[in-house]
């Protein structure tokens, strides 16, 4: 499934790149995140707390770099993980355009889920995503201003 | 002549421990001090592992180990030798196994598995055996010349084959040439589970003097202790292995399987005893499934109906590993012409790795992947040529003593009779006779021809054992190792050593396990050879035995051995019925009134050895594969609802040409499972695979099964007896064959009746609905028309 | 992390049998989320041997003595308790006389051996797409009663199901009973399911008519096509303005099939979904007013 937004922050491009391409500080905006370890190259491992419905599970999430440009504040990143008997597993691309004074942050998640939630609810699952994506992306606003 | 057992509607000798519960499988046994495994498996379809991290798994309660593969980088097989005990450097499909936890219960077992952390780092997956066919695909099996494979394969190394068959017979593009209809068509097959009841599982013992004992539910004992030498290096003395009741097997459980590993399990815990079960999902995941299949082929007809050139191409997609699969491509290749003489034929036959699960021989070996395709061909001809489909197969079909098989096998003369299996299956469904219109005017009816023919797809010296012990009071011990996970074949075979001896049937007694260490020996229980083999051996037991016992009678009767017989349990002289002894006497050796005595205790031995089966050419495919041919035929009449694609089968008829029925309920028995199965497998299993390689239904909630409500309202099962001159009372196998021809019988009555193809399985009801509205949308807008139309006005008030 | 839950046991939990309603809603006021109640348990040890659920406490709700009452009130209507079995319903007189959508779904729904064990109002609060319970239940205008130690409320089931595994229950809420409303002597209503080789369906429909002659209140409800039951409320209005129902019937189904939620899945395409919305809907509706 394919997903993408826009937002705006009140704050200059190099400062928005600054912080999206520090993992350390992103992954604390990630929603129900409790425990993680980030390594020299970037690389995320984390331990989410996820509610769909009345599903309860915790995941096991990792993220790379795939391709970072802090020239054009491109970035894109690979996801991949496991809970609940399932997994999943995408991409996310991230960039930055400066819009006199603040900054667009344009995303566009392409994110596949296996298993049994995969089956049972991956409409259900979309909004989930979306929602999760729409809270990080929040967060990164907030921490920003 | 007059038989009291053989022929005769003898109930299966383990239905009562059986309908009680009170049978003991394998899955109902645990031994003191057993631990339980449990499988790490993959979750990306094609990686390297990066680093397997098991000590937080290691932590909880219970746990005893935690095996990876590189502890013990044994590789195991039969036939490609493809395969690690676990995952070694690389994961290739989602559901590998990777590392295996031992511990105290299952409970504990199951809980560490999520605390084993794998990291991966992904490679490009193939799904497609087409695209791993590709001269840049990425490699799967990156050493594959280092396999120890069986001399009767090819695999291609630096590439992802894993067995090439070619078979060349005739001169195929001479033979297009002089063609006058030639056909190009496709077909294409889904991966299917076996559905057993009895999910896999194995208890091993590895002891400290090195003797390994191993419990499984399996289909046989003697390939399990043959696996587990060549790939364990321990001496085939030193494993024993018992296969109690089964709960099934259909073809699963007859290759590699995973007895080895857990018996290196064992010796890892401490050589305390290990179980392993495999959940249900995990027979959908990780257990080995029936392959899917690509088929290209191009066949060429003279105006008279001759079938004279055929040119096929099987790519089968054996998934990530291919043990058993590449004897499953050189089946469905040498396969290929199945009934029919075809004097130019060309097969390629590619048994293609991708990253799926990996694939075994599920009933009919490969047959029921060639017949789908030959036996569609030969409608779509008749209709090119005008020519009915039951003439077309008239014409073509085989004539035993003088036709020649693609392989080149001359067929003997009392192979059966093809063409009194085709008359009394176009008898029997009414063929010509057009169907009754259905009450409803959207549904039409047709019926459909299919015919087949199969021999055991086995290795030219597969042999076959039988010992036979007499006991004090005159009941026998048969010790065979044909195996019993639902057949019937044992009783079948009680009933001739009965019938033999003149015995009660309830004095001949089969365990009900299966021993390599005190059943004789048999090479494998599939292919539908047991009753054949095994019987012969049986028979040739029974005359040792007999001679035995004659030796000491005619001693005792002072009368020349060929005047005395068998009768009632007495040695007798014939034509005086008072000379006579009790066969109690004998059996242990006979005492004269003194006490002197002589003979002694009765062990007959018998073997069967097949004499004139060969390897195949590696170049043109040409030798003697097969030990019998049992030929047979399929015929249904069906109802297809043009709204909705819903296929029933309203009659089904089975005929074969089994040579004797040694037991007509038990036949009956296995043509109407046979038939169960064959429907399911054409209208609906199918497993499915996500854009990662992960299977999305693997439980029976989302994977189809046949349904009570979905069976063939009338089965017709008529048995032709052209006796096999060497089998057992003329006797032949038929235990696989029931199914091969439903698939293609329901595509043809389709094909027949609208002229709509049907090329891949399952016909599930979208997947015909889609065929109907793309090829016929004139017949479906009619149907709409009848369905929706309403004479009746009803007017309500509003 | 194995390939998708793998497990043959269930997660470790603590097993209450209370004896009583009040005793059942005092352990889930002192558990909340850590608990489930099991009815039948057919859905919650599926989601539990999948690990899509592992509670701390399950509490069984089978030794209840008023969760197990089916009753009839004529005025008033039919109340079904929480572990009432799917065995039970399709034998009351009641529900196979008046309720036939009920019957017929509840009949459709699975093999004996599991309607011995299934609850209604555990297929209700399980929220699968693909089940059968409560596609009737929303065409009859059904309510669930509610319970927790210091309240009673009372939701419709269409509101009461948000979407797969999503229902309105607080943690410390029990689903005690659900009520279906009384039905005028003319009502009809009937269900049918399209399901190949699995219980779980394609596509279902349960629909209801209070008069088939004066048609005044229809509802068409579509179970197994989309995130959860859905209403064709226009394919309805077509029903209740048409004078001409044989032409009606026609318009209604080309009408659902295009104006409801529909998804593709594993079972089945959008497609082939919506296709088989439209044959239902010719189907029930034809039998229901009795045309063609």
């Amino acid at each position: 499934m394919k997903f993408e937004g826009k937002l705006a922050v009140q704050s200059r491009i190099d400062k928005v790149w600054n912080f999206i391409s520090d993992p350390e500080k992103v992954i604390q905006c990630i929603p129900g995140i409790e425990d993680y370890s980030v390594d020299e190259e970037k690389r995320v491992t984390a331990k989410v707390k996820v509610s769909i419905g009345f599903i309860k599970g915790i995941f096991h999430a990792s993220s790379r770099v795939l391709e970072e440009d802090p020239q054009r504040y491109i970035a894109k990143l690979n996801l991949t993980g496991s809970g609940a008997g399932s997994g999943f597993n995408g991409t996310v691309e991230i960039k930055l355009t400066s819009l006199d004074g603040s900054t667009q942050i344009a995303w566009l998640a392409d994110v596949n889920v296996s298993g049994p939630l995969g089956s049972l609810a991956k409409p259900m699952l979309e909004g989930y995503v979306r929602r999760i994506v729409e809270q990080l992306f929040d967060c990164v606003k907030q921490r920003l201003a | 002549m007059s038989f009291k057992y053989v022929g005769k509607p003898i109930p299966p000798q383990d239905g009562f421990l059986k309908v009680t519960g009170t049978a003991t499988y394998t899955f109902d046994l645990e031994l003191p001090g057993m631990l339980y495994a449990k499988l790490v498996t993959s979750t990306v379809p094609h990686a390297r592992i990066k680093k397997i991290d098991v000590s937080r798994a290691l932590g909880v309660p219970g746990v005893v180990r935690v095996v990876t593969g590189k502890e013990y980088p044994y590789r195991v097989g039969m036939y490609a030798g493809d395969r690690d005990l676990l995952a070694i450097d690389k994961v290739n499909w989602v559901g590998h196994p990777v590392a295996a936890v031992i511990a105290e219960t299952l409970e504990a077992a199951e809980k560490a598995i999520d605390l084993v952390d794998v990291e991966y780092e992904e490679l490009p997956a193939i799904f497609d055996p087409l695209e791993a066919l590709k001269p840049d695909a990425l490699l799967i099996h990156e050493k594959m010349e280092e396999y120890r494979h069986s001399p009767a394969f090819k695999p291609i190394p630096g590439t992802n084959i894993a067995n090439k068959f070619t078979l060349v017979r005739g001169d195929v593009e001479k033979g297009f040439r002089e063609s006058d209809v030639v056909l190009e068509e496709e077909f294409h097959i889904s991966h299917v589970s076996h559905c057993y009841m009895e999910v896999q599982n194995v208890i091993a013992h590895y002891h400290l003097d090195g003797t390994v004992e191993i419990w499984t539910s399996w289909q046989n004992v003697a390939p399990v202790r043959q696996i587990m030498a060549l790939s364990l290096g321990i001496p085939h003395n030193k494993i024993i292995v018992r296969i109690p009741y089964v709960g099934g097997g259909f073809g699963g459980k007859a290759g590699l399987g995973w007895e080895a590993l857990v018996a290196i399990l064992s010796k890892a815990a401490g050589h305390r005893p290990v179980k392993l079960v495999l959940s249900r999902k995990e027979q959908f995941s990780t257990a080995a499934v029936r392959e899917g299949f690509h088929a290209f082929a191009k066949a060429g007809f003279k105006k008279d109906g001759t079938f004279n050139a055929y040119s096929v191409r099987f790519i089968l997609d054996a998934g990530a590993y291919a043990d058993y699969t590449v004897n499953v491509g050189r089946a469905v290749g040498y396969s290929a012409d199945g009934c029919y003489e075809i004097p130019n034929i060309n097969v390629e036959s590619l048994t293609v790795y991708t990253n799926k699960i990996p694939t075994t021989a599920l009933r009919g070996f490969g047959y029921p992947e060639s017949h789908w395709v030959l036996e569609q061909i030969i409608d779509r001809a008749a209709k090119k040529l005008g020519i009915d489909p039951s003439e077309i197969r008239r014409k073509n079909l085989v004539k035993p003593g003088h036709s020649h098989t693609c392989t080149g096998e001359r067929l003997r003369e009392d192979a059966g009779d093809p063409q009194k299996v085709l008359k009394t299956l176009v008898d029997e469904i009414g063929w010509g006779k057009p169907s009754e219109n259905p009450p409803e005017p959207w549904k039409v009816r047709a019926k459909g021809l299919s015919l087949f023919v199969k021999g055991p797809a086995q290795p030219p010296n597969a042999a076959a054992s039988a010992i036979l012990k007499f006991n004090e009071d005159a009941s026998i011990d048969l010790l065979i190792a044909t195996g019993n996970f639902g057949q019937g074949t044992v009783t079948a075979l009680m009933q001739i050593v009965a019938e033999e001896f003149g015995l009660p049937l309830e004095k001949v007694r089969v365990d009900y396990v299966r021993d390599t260490h005190k059943s004789a020996y048999t090479w494998q229980t599939v292919g539908s050879r047991g009753l054949f083999t095994d019987g012969i051996a049986i028979l040739k037991a029974i005359e040792d035995a007999k001679n035995q016992i004659f030796t000491v009678a005619s001693e005792v009767l002072r009368c020349p051995k060929d005047q005395l017989e068998l009768v009632d349990g007495e040695v007798r002289v014939k034509g005086k019925p008072w000379e006579k002894i009790p066969l109690q006497d004998i059996v242990m050796g006979y005492t004269y009134p003194n006490g002197n005595s002589i003979g002694g205790p009765v062990i007959g031995r018998g073997v069967f050895m097949s004499t004139h089966t060969t390897y195949l050419d590696p170049d043109t495919g040409q030798g003697n594969p097969t030990i019998f041919h049992t030929f047979g035929g399929t015929a249904v009449e069906l109802e297809l609802d043009l709204l909705t694609g819903e296929i029933n089968i309203l009659k089904a008829v089975e005929v074969l040409d089994l040579g004797k029925v040694i037991n007509p309920l038990l036949v009956k028995q296995q043509t109407h499972g046979g038939l169960i199965m064959g429907t399911s497998i054409s209208l609906y299993e199918e497993i499915k695979f996500d854009e990662r390689g992960w299977v999305v239904n693997p439980n029976f909630t989302s994977y189809y099964l046949v349904r009570i409500k979905d069976l063939p309202r009338e089965v017709v099962a008529r048995y032709i007896e052209t006796p096999q001159l060497d089998g057992p009372y003329g006797a032949r196998g038929i235990g696989e064959l029931t199914m091969i021809g439903v698939a293609p019988a329901i595509a043809n009555a389709i094909y027949n009746s609208i002229g709509v193809k049907l090329d891949r399985l399952p016909m599930n009801p979208e997947y015909v609905w889609r065929a109907l509205r793309e090829q016929r949308p004139d017949l479906v807008e009619e149907a709409w028309k009848r369905f929706s139309k309403y004479e009746k006005i009803v007017e309500v008030t509003i | 992390m194995s390939f998708g839950a793998p497990y043959l046991t269930l997660p470790e939990f603590t097993y209450h049998k209370p004896k009583s309603l009040k005793e059942a809603l005092q352990l889930l006021n002192e558990f909340r989320d850590e608990a489930k109640v099991m009815a039948g348990g057919v859905g919650l040890i599926a989601f539990m041997k999948e690990r899509l659920l592992a509670p701390n406490h399950v509490i069984d709700i089978k030794d209840i003595p008023e969760l197990k009452i089916i009753e009839y009130r004529k005025g008033e209507g039919l109340k079904i308790g929480a572990t009432v079995t799917m065995s039970e319903i399709e034998k009351h007189d009641i529900v196979r006389e008046k309720y036939v959508a009920l019957h017929q779904a509840v009949k459709a729904g699975s093999d004996p051996i599991i309607k011995n064990r299934a609850t209604l109002v555990g297929n209700i609060c399980e929220a699968i797409p693909w089940v059968d319970g409560p596609v009737p239940l929303i065409a009859y205008n059904a309510e669930l009663e509610i319970m927790s130690v210091d309240n009673v409320r009372r939701m419709p089931v269409s509101e009461f199901i948000k979407g797969p595994v999503e229902i309105s229950l607080e943690p410390n809420e029990i689903v005690t009973s659900v009520y279906l409303p009384d039905l005028p002597p003319e009502a009809k209503s009937l269900f049918m399911k399209f399901n190949t080789g699995s219980e779980f369906a394609l596509a279902t429909l349960a629909a209801y008519v209070n008069d088939s002659k004066k048609p005044r209140d229809a509802r068409l409800v579509y179970g197994a096509v989309s995130t959860k039951p859905v209403r064709a409320y226009e394919a309805e209005k077509i029903i209740l303005t048409n004078k001409n129902i044989s032409e009606a019937v026609i318009l209604a189904a080309e009408k659902a099939s295009k104006e409801i939620d529909v998804i593709s899945d594993v079972l089945a395409t959008e497609d082939y979904r919506r296709h088989l919305v439209k044959l239902l809907t010719i189907n029930v509706l034809s039998r229901i007013f009795e045309v063609g």
